[in-house]
Formats: C-alpha cells, structure tokens, sequence
C-alpha cells in the first residue's frame, strides 16, 4: 500500500471539503462518490455552495457539494493576471490547449470557481478550478464527494442499429432561482430552443418550454432562437438571443408549454451576449451584460419596468426598448459574475491570447 | 563503444553508486541507494539524488536518492511553457507515491509527447546541493496520423436557398475545437460575406468532433430582425457563392487538414413553406427480400434529421432493424432491413421536428406568422404506411 502526499499545498484546502460534505448530501439527496464528468462546461452555484456543471457530452447537469461554504465573501479583491497559463502549467498543458469555459463565483464562500477543458480534441478532459481571496489557484478534487447527476431525456428515440447518434445539444447556460435549475441549450441539428426546468433536489421531472419571441417587424413570430445567456430577475428570466433582443420570462411559466418571451430592448446588430450579472447600488438595480463586440453594456432595471414595458412589436430604428449605456472601461469581457455587493469579477481577454481574472468595482 | 570502454564505465558507475549511498546517508534516506535502476535514463539532479521518466505502465516520474517526504518537499515539476519568458511556472498537479522502495511522481494528467517536462531540485536540498542540474524530459513523439481532410458537406446540392439555415461539415477524423470560426469564410465571387454565420463559442461538433455544424447567422434570414435589415440577407438569391474551409484548421491532433475545402453553389429562392408529407412518394419492397423502402421527397431535407429521426416500425409498434442511406442530395432516403421483409404493414414514423435546409418542419414553417399560429401543440411524430405483400 503506498502513501500518497499532494503536490499542491492547496489540497489540504480539498480534504476538509470533503469532511463537510455530509449534511448538504442528506439535505440535497446527494450521494457520495466521484463524478465522472465528461465535460465541464457552464456553471452555476445552488445553495450551500452546491455547484452546478453542466456535461454537454454526457447530456447532465451534475450538482457538486464543493463543501465551500464556510468562507467570508466578499472582503478581497482577487487580481490574477494570466490566470489561463497558470492553469496550463498545473495541468500540464500548453495556453492554446486550456480552454476556460465558464467562470462563477460561490455566493457562499467569495471563491471563485472555473470549468477548463485540457484539450480540444474529443478526448480533451474536464477539471475544475477554485481561486480563492487570496489569489491562490487549485483543482477542485471530486473524488468522494457529495454529487447527483440530471440526465436530460435526450437520448436517441429511434433505433439506430449499431450508428453513433451524433446529436448534441449544446448547454449554453444554468442558472439556480428558488429550488429550481434553468437550463438553455442548443442542438447540433434541429434550430429549436428550450429551456429546461429542473427541480433541486433532483426528482428526475423536467419541464421543457419552447419560448417564442415576437419580433416585431411583419408581425411574425420566431421561436428557433438560442437563448446565448440568461439570468433571473424578480422571477423572471431575461433572456439575451443570439440576434440581440432582451427578452424577459416568468418563471412559473415554465411548465413545459409554449409560451411567449417579451422583448423589452434590441441591442444592436452585430454582436453576441456572452454574460450578465444583475446587481443592486444605492436604490436601483441594474443588468450589466458583456458583449463580443458591444463591450459591456449596463442597464437600468425595474420589476415596474419589466412589467409595464411594452413588448417591441413595431419597426425598429437603432437599438430599442430599455437603453443602456456602454461601460467604456471595460473591455473585451469574455465572463462576468458578482463578486459582493459592490464588486464584479471579470475574465478578460488579451491580445496575447492570455486570460486575466479582475475584480472591479460595480459601474 | 568498446567493451573495455563500457566496463571502464561500468566500474565508474559502482564508484557513483557508492558515493550516492554515502549521499543518501546524509540526507537520512537509506532507502533505493542499492536498488538496480529501472530501464529508463536516469538523470542526477544532485550528488546522490536521480529522476528518470518512466513510460509504463503510464508516464511517471521515478526518484531515488530521496523518501518520499523529502522528495514532496525537494522535487518540483513543471511544464516547460511555450512562453519561455514568462513568470515562474508552478507545479504539474500529482502526487508523490512510494513504489519498488523508490518514490514516483505520478501526473494528474497524462503527460503530452508535444511538451517537455523540468524536473529540479527546490527549497534547502536545492541551497546545499553545490551542483544541481534541472533534467528535462520528454515523451518520443509517436508516428504522425494521416492528416484529416474534408469528407462531405451537406446541403449537397451546388443550388441552395437564399434561406439556408446551416451546412454540416464531414471530416476524416477528429478535429480541434475551439477555431472554427477562423478557418471558414463565405464567399461571393471574390469577396468575403461579412459575418455570415452564428458564431458560438460551444462550437457545435458531434461527440467524436469529425462533424462541425455551422448555422448561417439567423439574424441574417429571419425577416424584420435588425441584423438583416442593417446588413442584408447573408446570401442573395441570384448570386453565386462558396463555402470555403482552410487547410490552416487544424484536427484533433494538431495537424492542419490535408486540403482546403471549397464548395460552389448557386443561391435560388428562399423557401418559406412548412414540409409537406403528402406530397412525398413512397416505393415500397416486396416480401421475402432484403429490398429497400424509399421515400422520396419533394425537396432536399437536412441531411443529420434524415439519419436520426426516421424510423421503420411494424404497426405493433416493434422495431424494424437496417440501414438508412440518403441520396439524390437529400431528396431520397431508404431503409434497407437486416432480415427479410415479412408480408404485412408497416410505417416509416417521422418525427415532426424534421427539417428541411431552411429550417421549415413538418410541425411547422421557420418563421410563423402570428394569426396563423396553430392553436394547439403539433403532434411530435407522423407515419407513413406501407404494406409488404
């Protein structure tokens, strides 16, 4: 029998979220055991510092008990510049093949969590990461920890004989909003787009909604649209579209219907949403939504506003709806989410293909 | 090498080996002085102390002269970056393991035959050691694969809708993700389209990544959307055109493609019609055969749906087991069963998300026009009957 010590000082961090992994397993019918992941994708963080990973190759949310929950959020600036290199040296990897998927912060702890992808083949291989206050970096162990899996219903119906499916539909974002798991995805094939409910604890129920969104000009509808990234709002979820508009929801209508988005903004052409926070200062809230090409934008929101705001629905000049106004100061923003109460973390692009994790103040 | 010459050597490898057990004495670590090294180049990283890469059963780093405590806290690894003017690197992720009374090094991850790996002493061993070198390993590179080419496009056809809603991508082999976006262009004549297609960073492949979907940007076809209105339809009917796919992509194992890609075609008319079933003809087999059924449609459908969401199935509902092919540029699909077919009925069952190049279903049209929005929930799946006599 050999004896094994870690390579990295920050395991010891691991071993005692491994301890407390109990009483969230007995709260959120979690079992014990190692995740085999075969992606990690998009992330979000349930309560307790549940993480959310979405597996689009295994066609699965899984929910992880990171055990994270213990730490005072929010009193450090975490400042890590690099942060993509860093992470290839730790996995043994060059920067060109480490992918960072996601970026989200536990509202529990203040860490910050990543998904990365070693690789870009098709064998390329999962791992998660946690920078933590101090700007320290270390894999987030899933050995014998507290997790279950949501298979979606996707599978192929038919029979194929022995023929690989190559179907895939692509999760694009998660989102946690009061016992429930938002989920938008986006198939290899057909151009439909739904978003999927799933309760949590996870009952094996899901709800699959079509959301069509009236586009104003002609008086046509679309419903094929991929929702890029969401989030929830005053139980509602906005909804940014890979054509640009805002689109706002209500989330108990996701019961598995068609139902009819209303978008309250257009925000230009030739852009793609990548990420959205929502967040409060002094008395009025406000969306601040990362763009490829628009920068990032922030916006005044109001459940008032949301509620009485007209849905677009006639010929459009510019960009519509709710205005935003373009935070200049922050550029090239590839993922975004809300550090504290008057802080963002932000993963910012270089030109030389480098990744720098900022904290800044909420515009 | 004369053998004289290897015994001289010989002989002055006991004389080392001594001197490491005299080493090792020093540092309290009596343990693999004495043992005979594995097969693989040891290398000295201090008077006393060696690492060799070990390739079986998996890549790993073998260390005598140390236990393994010292050897935690005295051993660093890293990857040697391409960047070689950045920062200091940290350590590769693993753990140090006792094994055959030597301490191994094994990686998180499986090291890379593309990168090299330093090894190098840290911390007091380091500051004591008068001479140290840092060894670095590498893993022989194995034979180069065949470099991955271009199989297919689809849509097939060299004429396509003003509407086309994506094309799918075949390749040989597995490819790299992450680039897509930059390797393939849309041309009219001479020039690039600006923008043309839905640029995800998921990237849409199929799990072995040998299939890429890429959808024109629906910003660009659907009407009354700003994108289209601002800057136009992404192809005119009219017009010529070429999908273009550069040899610089490279596949999953860092090889460009063997060719560039280029696909002509001409674009006609959108197509705003929902699929149309009854139009569609059927040729059916005859017992005792291993005949095909055919469906014959009056368009090019999407060649991926035609593959997945039809399906041959008696009229209790049992599975019919074959082989599907698609032809005549997605106008034809055909079922050729495993066994004989019986006398009886049958049904082709068609899921009604089935598409054609547009993206108009059979459930529905791409676009809807509010007023004419069915009431209630399309069925998910139609059937067409056959009868085998």
């Amino acid at each position: 029998m050999s004896r094994s010590l870690y390579h990295s000082l920050f395991a010891v961090f691991g071993l005692f979220c491994a301890v407390t992994l109990s009483a969230n397993a007995a709260d959120y019918g979690l079992t014990k055991g190692t995740p085999t992941l075969k992606q990690a994708g998009p992330l979000a963080f349930g309560p307790d510092g549940i993480l959310f990973v979405g597996d689009t190759l295994s066609a699965a949310v899984y929910a992880i008990d990171t055990g994270d929950h213990a730490g005072a959020a929010g009193q450090a600036e975490v400042n890590i510049a690099g942060v993509n290199a860093k992470i290839a040296d730790m996995i043994g990897s060059t920067v060109d093949n480490t992918v960072i998927n996601d970026m989200v912060v536990n509202p529990a702890s203040g860490n910050i969590y990543l998904s990365v992808s070693r690789g870009r083949g098709p064998d390329a291989q999962p791992v998660l990461f946690r920078a933590n206050q101090k700007g320290d970096i270390d894999e987030v162990s899933l050995k014998d920890v507290g997790f279950a899996v949501a298979k979606f219903d996707n599978a192929p119906k038919f029979d194929e004989g022995a023929r690989r499916n190559p179907r895939l539909s692509a999760i694009t974002d998660l989102q946690f909003n009061s016992g429930k798991l938002i989920v938008a995805g986006l198939s290899n094939e057909e151009f439909a787009s739904k978003l999927r409910v799933l309760n949590f604890p996870f009952d094996g129920k899901e709800a699959d909604t079509s959301i069509e969104v009236y586009h104003g000009a002609h008086g046509r509808l679309e419903t094929q649209s991929p929702v890029r990234t969401f989030i929830t709002y005053e139980n509602q979820v906005l909804a940014a579209y890979t054509c640009t508009p805002l689109v706002t929801i209500p989330v108990d209508d996701l019961k598995g219907e068609k139902i009819m988005g209303k978008t309250i903004a257009e925000l230009g052409n030739r852009n793609n949403p990548l990420d959205m926070i929502v967040y409060r200062k002094g008395q009025q809230d406000y969306l601040l939504m990362s763009n490829d090409s628009r920068g990032v934008m922030k916006m005044k929101l109001s459940k008032p506003d949301i509620d009485t705001a007209d849905a677009i629905s006639s010929r459009i000049n510019g960009t519509a709806g709710l205005t935003y106004e373009t935070m200049e100061q922050f550029q090239n923003v590839v993922q975004l989410d809300k550090l504290d109460s008057d802080h963002a973390i932000m993963l910012v692009a270089n030109s030389d293909n480098s990744l720098d994790l900022k904290t800044v103040a909420l515009p | 090498m004369s053998n004289s010459k290897l015994l001289r050597l010989t002989s002055f490898e006991r004389f080392a080996t001594l001197i490491v057990g005299l080493s090792c004495l020093a540092l309290q670590a009596p343990m693999a002085c004495s043992e005979e090294p594995p097969a693989a180049k040891r290398h000295e990283l201090c008077q006393g102390v060696t690492v060799a890469l070990q390739q079986e059963p998996q890549p790993s780093f073998v260390i005598t002269g140390l236990d393994l405590e010292q050897a935690t806290s005295a051993i660093k690894i890293t990857v040697v970056p391409d960047d070689q003017q950045r920062r200091e690197v940290p350590p590769m992720l693993g753990r140090f393991v006792e094994r055959d009374q030597s301490v191994v090094f094994e990686p998180r991850f499986p090291l890379s035959p593309a990168l090299e790996y330093r090894v190098e002493l840290i911390g007091e061993l380091a500051n004591q050691s008068q001479s140290r070198i840092s060894p670095v390993f590498q893993l022989p590179k194995p034979a180069p694969q065949p470099q991955v080419y271009v199989t297919e496009v689809f849509p097939s056809s060299d004429t396509l809708p003003e509407n086309l809603l994506k094309f799918y991508i075949h390749f040989s082999g597995p490819m790299s993700r992450g680039e897509a976006y930059q390797h393939v262009r849309l041309l009219h004549g001479a020039d690039v389209v600006d923008r043309p297609f839905l640029e995800l960073g998921e990237e849409l492949w199929d799990a072995g990544q040998t299939r890429f979907t890429l959808f024109i940007h629906p910003g660009r076809i659907k009407r009354g959307l700003k994108p289209r209105e601002e800057d136009g339809p992404a192809m005119v009917a009219g017009e010529e055109y070429s999908l273009e796919i550069d040899k610089r992509w490279v596949s999953a194992d860092g090889q460009p493609l063997k060719d560039s890609y280029r696909k002509r075609f001409t674009v006609v008319e959108p197509d705003h019609q929902q699929l149309n079933p009854e139009s569609w003809k059927i040729e059916t087999p005859t017992r005792d055969s291993r005949l095909a059924v055919l469906l014959k449609f009056d368009e090019p459908l999407d060649h991926a749906m035609l593959m997945r969401v039809l399906s041959v199935q008696r009229r209790d509902g049992s599975s019919i087991h074959g082989k599907i092919q698609v032809s005549e540029h997605e106008t034809q699909w055909s079922f050729t069963p495993d066994q004989d077919w019986e006398e009886g009925i049958y049904e082709i069952r068609i899921a009604t998300n089935l598409e054609d190049r547009s993206g108009n279903s059979v459930a529905r049209p791409f676009e809807t026009k509010m007023q004419e929005r069915a009431a209630s929930q399309p069925s998910t799946h139609i059937a067409v009957e056959f009868i085998v006599n």
